[in-house]
């Protein structure tokens, strides 16, 4: 029997909750607030310009693009390696998974490096999706792994080959991971400022930030954060209705067989090179690069000095800002999953909003609205941080929601009822089984802001570099040797989540509705 | 152990009354089933009587000690309840041995108290060091009751206990926990919607329906004399019929019947048990046979009267009819009928 | 695991103030708004350092966001120096009267045509505009006599620059100063259509020394640095100086100044003053910088054409309008 719970009061989390919300729209109210207030004439002089149509262009152009050539590169790499007998299916599990340990802007710089032809639309493309694939890539795989083998043979014995058996029983039923992994990259191209700057290709990001570096918080720039977050926003809504009723269709584990595999036959060996030359491109281009640079940079001198200190100040602003973010998190999740009412579900969605907001319109608000309302705040650590935890709030949430939903509130019952009081309940029972998964949030957010760039760049204080920032300072001026140590410990710092999201796509792991959403929590 | 006095027990949710007036005495050493559909309010019931949920009004007795009133409330660690919810809720993170020596302070956390606990609940020792998750659904029930029963409360609270075990878990557990709390000497309040349950394990049952208590007394007594139809048909199938009641004898649909009850129109229950299937010769009451459901030792006959009133009897399966067959039917013994002005 | 990763995770926060207070400097530096490029300010401040004992904190970005900076921080502003690469940044900082005038000392040290009038800043280094070209794709005859031909369709597609750069705003500051409005208009468009934009001019020396474009509008130090270093980005590709008054041949002038609302004024003074001294001049000249020292007691020499031969034209230091620049830029689309 459910037992409804009503709290009219004003609770502490509620109005945590809403203080955490609060600062999470800043940046999007920020965006609303200055073009609302702009002045119509000014609005449409700054908006309906030859130079914003042209970075809209050539950001749907190449969102488009990338967003199908990921879909192919990712559904066809999960199909090879889940359902056919290619043969050594871990070790291509491991190789298809691994870009996304060379954070984009890095596989940029791999290229860009080596050749200057990548400075075009085509290079973007290449480069961008060689990048991202792997966001199709993991769902998908996720989704085949999962997949019994019961409704293909239905399918066949009604009288449908193997091909068209799979394609209509078992495709339809991969469209939520490919629709939830087609989104994450689409957001990513969205949002990507470093890669697209290296690439030369000029998007809405790298128009801002330039806009920023020369007229600093501009009515201009405004008027594109505005545009960019909009599309972040249509894209989150094509998804929406893209998904539809098929939403709440998740494909379950299955305890069934797994489908027989398609014999590759004579095309094996098609297969192999195929997937060869993608690791090729993928991992072995930007690895060649870095280990070029690498030893051309270690010829001059190696700053071990300026690297340590950029790696200390990267660690511990990785630390605070993922304590904060998980400390924001807390409240939303706890509303959402122990108080559930039409405000704490307002409250969570609330809370995912960071996923159409791209860094730097994120960087560019909170500069402004920290410097004109709170100047003591300006150019301090805290801004930054609060960058941060805005966005990597969507991440954090996520797990912790999950591990509050591992601690149902029955067993406080029960411990209360054995003579706890509230805080030893919470110490012994409902913190040890929250504990793991607010620790996984934290450990992710952690990697996700080492390897972060575009705030980084704008946000960080007097005196405070980065791997990132530093890393990004040497190869915008193009000394790529100096960039190269940098490169490789950012490389090092994206390899763990990596590593954790490649095992949570393999065989009954986790459901495939699931992964899109784990999917943002590493990348 | 003491005994659970619940008085004038009000409760509501926004809108909807969820509790109206409940009084409930739940004696010292018993166990009391408290039996309702979904949604009838049992389950908030039990979590007013553990501190989970403050009442609206009423009162809360545990032995002479008021622990829920208007006024005061006193807080769910501090009254000495056990509680063990549906599917156990053992703590995850902690093994059986800790799970039952959770409620206990440090000091009295042994090794003895532990193996008294696990006897207690007919469990094996070597359970200790299992996580719940590598137990079978019996024994997490038992692990959650010796979980309650380890701080000596004064009453244990179940709350659907076997509602997540299979059928024939379910029979063999009940017994298992009736043991149990019989050993321990334990007062206790079940909460259940299982009828059977209720009836097999309880010392007493309450019979709640929207939010009322509307029948307390012993399985015997409710089964043989409902407080009223919706009732008797909770409990134990039957079949209703009008009929006239005259000078201790009702005439209805299913021949002249033995009742206890005043003159005038009344709806009358038989029980299947009640009904004797026999040759078409033997009885004045025909019916034909529509559906048979075979139990082994038993059978279930469905029947049509004449006038199309459907009859339910359970016999021996010694005398098994077909479908389609026609057969005279008895009733023996009295009969409960309800004034059909109480309507 | 994860208590103990989350006590790691604290106990890294809270030491984070802790270190950010000895890595970033304690509150006796001087605090040093850079734009001039890091490592050749880093190396004038350690000198400075080590001769006075008087710490520097370097916050390193580009001109017109620090300028922008330091405008909307107005009196709050941590800012003690500001530094940077070209003029524009400069005068936009004085406009608003945020400088204080510098010592007649440290202003003697630098010729008139490279400071302002008021004494609120002073020159301490310059680049040149200059046309770095392809050597196998244009041929020295064809190079163009001014930079404003670039903007003909005979140079479609032949034709680079960094326009989000600061140094080419500063170019089209200095044509703006000299030309006027509606010709810089005109220019920019035409730029606009012929060119192709990179990020960085280390980025457009790159690509025209690839042969990925014919030509490309950068500063003479670029090309005579890559040259002193191994000469990859450049050794296929040279230098083309206007001169002749021409706006191609404009000479931008790297400021520095004092900022009135700065907690260590005297300090600030002293860091200024050394770095238009011999000694500060000396350690730019001697630097990988390859820029032009404004102190005439000391020539850059090496390789680089002398300052006195560039034919730079007359343009009034304080008279470069960024603000301006960024709206015919924004009209061009270029930005």
């Amino acid at each position: 029997m459910t037992t409804i719970r009503v709290h009219p009061r004003l609770s502490p989390a509620l109005l945590a909750g809403i203080v955490v919300v609060g600062l999470t729209l800043i940046p999007l109210g920020y965006v609303v607030w200055e073009t609302a207030t702009m002045g119509p004439g000014q609005l449409h002089d700054l908006l309906w310009r030859p130079r914003v149509g042209e970075l809209l262009g050539n950001t749907l152009k190449l969102l488009v693009t990338v967003v199908a050539l990921t879909v192919v590169l990712g559904v066809a790499g999960a199909i090879l390696v889940v359902r056919t007998n290619l043969g050594a299916p871990m070790l291509w599990h491991a190789l298809l998974s691994a870009p996304l340990a060379v954070p984009a802007f890095v596989n940029s710089y791999g290229w860009v490096s080596l050749t200057s032809q990548v400075q075009s639309y085509w290079g973007a493309v290449l480069v961008v999706s060689l990048s991202y694939f792997p966001l199709v890539y993991l769902p998908v795989v996720a989704s085949l792994a999962t997949l019994d083998a019961a409704p293909e043979e239905v399918a066949r014995s009604l009288g449908r080959g193997r091909a068209r058996a799979f394609a209509g029983a078992a495709l339809p039923r991969l469209l939520p991971g490919i629709l939830g992994g087609a989104l994450l990259v689409g957001l990513h191209v969205l949002a990507e400022f470093g890669a697209l700057q290296l690439l030369g290709y000029p998007t809405f990001t790298t128009a801002i930030y330039g806009q920023y570096r020369s007229a600093f918080a501009s009515n201009a720039g405004t008027v594109l954060s505005g545009v960019l977050v909009t599309l972040c926003i249509l894209l989150l809504l094509v998804e929406l209705l893209a998904r539809g009723r098929r939403r709440y269709d998740r494909v379950g584990r299955s305890a069934g067989r797994p489908p027989e595999p398609f014999r590759l036959g004579a095309w094996r060996p098609v297969a192999w090179a195929a997937l060869l030359g993608l690791t090729a491109l993928s991992l072995g281009v930007p690895g060649y690069s870095l280990v070029h640079w690498l030893l051309v940079g270690s010829s001059t001198e190696f700053p071990i000095g300026d690297l340590s200190t950029a790696l200390v100040s990267t660690l511990s602003l990785a630390a605070a800002g993922a304590v904060l973010t998980v400390l924001m998190a807390l409240p939303l999740a706890w509303l959402a999953v122990r108080r559930r009412t039409t405000v704490s579900t307002a409250l969570e969605r609330a809370g995912y909003i960071a996923n159409a907001l791209p860094g730097i319109v994120v960087a560019l608000a909170l500069i402004t609205v920290s410097i004109r309302v709170v100047p003591s705040l300006y150019q301090t650590l805290p801004v930054l941080l609060l960058a941060y935890a805005i966005l990597f709030l969507p991440r954090a949430l996520v797990s912790v929601r999950s591990s509050l939903e591992q601690a149902p509130p029955v067993l406080e019952d029960v411990s209360r009822s054995l003579g706890q009081s509230a805080w030893a309940t919470l110490r012994r029972v409902t913190l040890p089984l929250v504990a793991p998964g607010i620790g996984a949030g934290a450990a992710l957010v952690f990697l996700a802001i080492s390897t972060e760039l575009t705030a980084t760049l704008l946000l960080s204080p007097i005196g405070t570099t980065t791997l990132a920032t530093e890393f990004w300072s040497n190869s915008s001026s193009v000394r790529y040797g100096a960039a190269a140590p940098y490169a490789l410990l950012l490389v090092l710092a994206a390899i763990p989540a990596t590593v954790m999201l490649s095992l949570h796509a393999r065989p009954g792991r986790a459901s495939a509705a699931e992964i899109p959403r784990r999917m943002e929590l590493a990348a | 152990m003491s005994a659970v006095t619940l008085s004038g027990i009000s409760k509501s949710y926004g809108a909807q009354r969820v509790l109206d007036s409940v009084d409930l005495h739940v004696p010292d050493g018993s166990l009391t089933a408290v039996l309702g559909p979904s949604g009838c309010g049992k389950t908030t019931l039990l979590r007013i009587v553990a501190g989970f949920v403050r009442s609206e009004a009423g009162t809360v007795s545990l032995g002479d000690r008021v622990v829920e009133s208007p006024g005061t409330a006193l807080a769910a660690e501090k009254r000495g309840v056990g509680y063990v919810p549906q599917e156990g809720a053992l703590f995850p993170h902690l093994d059986v041995a800790a799970n039952i020596l959770y409620g206990l302070p440090r000091g009295r956390r042994s090794k003895t108290r532990l193996a008294e606990l696990l006897d207690l609940a007919e469990l094996p020792h070597d359970v200790a060091r299992r996580s719940p998750h590598e137990l079978s659904g019996g024994q997490q029930q038992r692990v959650a009751l010796a979980r309650a029963l380890a701080p000596a409360p004064r009453v244990i609270l179940l709350d659907e206990p076997f509602s997540s075990l299979d059928a024939g878990l379910r029979v063999s557990a009940g017994r298992a926990v009736r043991r149990v709390l019989r050993h321990a000497g334990a007062t206790a309040l079940l909460v259940t919607h299982d009828q059977g349950e209720a009836l097999s394990l309880a010392d007493q049952v309450a019979v709640m329906r929207a939010g009322r208590v509307v029948q307390v007394d012993s399985p015997t007594a409710l089964y043989a004399h409902p407080v009223d139809p919706e009732t008797a048909t909770f409990i134990g199938g039957a079949t209703v019929v009008s009929g006239q009641v005259r000078g201790g004898v009702a005439l209805t649909s299913l021949g002249d019947l033995t009742v206890r009850a005043e003159d005038g129109p009344a709806r009358v229950l038989v029980r299947p048990e009640q009904v004797r299937l026999v040759e078409l010769a033997e009885a004045g009451v025909h019916g034909t046979v529509t559906e048979v459901s075979f139990y082994g030792a038993q059978v279930v006959v469905h029947l049509d009267l004449a006038d199309g009133t459907p009859v339910t009897a359970r016999g021996s399966s010694a005398h098994t009819p077909e479908s389609g067959e026609k057969v005279g039917l008895l009733v023996e013994g009295a009969v409960v009928a309800y004034p059909e002005s109480s309507q | 695991m994860s208590f103990r990763l989350i006590r790691a995770l604290v106990a890294a926060a809270l030491a984070l103030p802790l270190l950010a207070a000895c890595g970033g400097g304690g509150k006796d530096s001087v605090v040093v708004y850079n734009a001039q490029h890091e490592e050749l300010i880093d190396a004038v401040a350690k000198a400075f350092t080590k001769k006075t004992g008087i710490k520097v904190e370097l916050r390193n970005a580009s001109d017109l966001e620090l300028a922008n900076q330091l405008v909307t921080e107005g009196k709050r502003s941590p800012a003690d120096v500001f530094l940077t690469e070209n003029s524009p940044a400069m005068a936009l900082v004085q406009s608003k009267g945020l400088f204080d005038t510098l010592d007649a000392a440290t202003l003697d040290r630098i010729p008139a045509a490279f400071r302002p009038a008021d004494g609120s800043w002073v020159g301490f280094a310059a680049r040149s505009t200059v046309l770095v070209y392809n050597k196998d794709q244009v041929k020295q005859s064809d190079l163009p006599a001014s930079l404003m031909d670039l903007a003909k369709p005979a140079w479609k597609g032949k034709v680079s620059f960094s326009p989000t750069g600061a140094d080419f705003q500063a170019i089209v500051a200095g044509v703006l100063a000299l030309k006027g409005e509606a010709a810089t208009k005109a220019w920019l468009e035409g730029l606009k259509a012929n060119g192709k934009t990179y990020d960085g001019n280390n980025v457009v020396l790159k690509s025209v020394n690839n042969g990925d474009v014919a030509t490309g509008i950068v500063y003479h130090y670029y090309w005579y640095r890559d040259q002193e270093e191994a000469g990859d980005n450049s050794d296929d590709s040279a230098l083309h100086f206007f001169g002749k008054q021409d706006p191609g041949a404009f000479l931008s002038v790297s400021g520095a100044g004092v900022l009135k609302n700065g907690k260590h004024q005297a300090d600030a003074r002293t860091f200024v003053d050394y770095l238009t001294s011999e000694a500060g001049q000396k350690i730019i000249a001697d630097s990988y910088a390859l820029e032009y020292t404004l102190n005439p007691a000391v020539q850059l020499g090496r390789s680089v054409p002398p300052l006195a031969s560039l034919q730079a034209p007359p343009v009034g230091i304080s008279d470069l309008d960024s603000q301006k620049v960024i709206e015919l830029m924004q009209d061009a689309n270029l930005l």
